[in-house]
């Protein structure tokens, strides 16, 4: 391959990169936006709600297909790190909800919220990915 | 695995960027081979070996052989 066909596929991965985190960035406002319009009854119909929902379930769907598509575009260090960190994150909010439903039942944590494991991923994911970084710097 | 990236590189003047392009991987990746943080896939060896035009056992050594 060329070095213009490498920097070709540079450029191809870094605006790969900003679409994934424009495309998330879209979901989850659109997603806030939803969950506080319910809350403050902003909407006029059931049936706008709804579609509201189906737009952002298919958007997240997007998404996913878009990080696929953005790990293949990654060279092989830069999926390892990605790995890496997804395997973490997994595990951990794996040992976790269970750690969670556990205290559920025995009545210490009274209501159990999915939000806090999907924040315990998120946080995981990206502390991993920043020590992947930094350790292959 | 040891490796002799960091030599051939320097002995055609090249910097870590320009090996990047020429074997589309990041500067990154290039970083962490030269540092041993991080040992390429065949795949990638063997297109270094093809890139420096030397058999892939004279780049890349095994610590344990």
């Amino acid at each position: 391959m060329n070095e213009l066909t490498a920097s070709t596929s540079e450029k191809k991965r870094k605006m790969k990169s900003v679409i994934f985190v424009a495309s998330t960035f879209i979901w989850i406002a659109m997603m806030i936006f939803i969950d506080k319009g319910i809350l403050y009854g902003w909407f006029a119909s059931d049936m706008q709600i709804n579609l509201l929902i189906a737009l952002d379930t298919i958007l997240g769907i997007v998404v996913i297909f878009m990080f696929i598509n953005l790990l293949k575009a990654m060279d092989e260090l830069q999926r390892k790190i990605q790995f890496d960190a997804l395997a973490f994150s997994m595990g951990t909010t794996f040992v976790a909800s269970i750690t969670y439903s556990l205290l559920t039942t025995a009545q210490i944590v009274k209501d159990s919220e999915t939000s806090d494991l999907i924040l315990i991923m998120t946080v995981c994911y990206m502390a991993s990915v920043i020590y992947g970084q930094v350790k292959y710097r | 695995m040891k490796n002799r990236l960091k030599v051939l590189r320097a002995e055609r003047d090249w910097t870590q960027a320009d090996l990047a392009n020429k074997l589309d991987v990041s500067r990154q990746t290039i970083n962490s081979i030269e540092k041993d943080k991080y040992d390429p896939s065949l795949s990638l060896a063997f297109k270094v070996a093809r890139l420096f035009q030397q058999p892939i056992e004279s780049i890349f050594i095994d610590k344990e052989a």
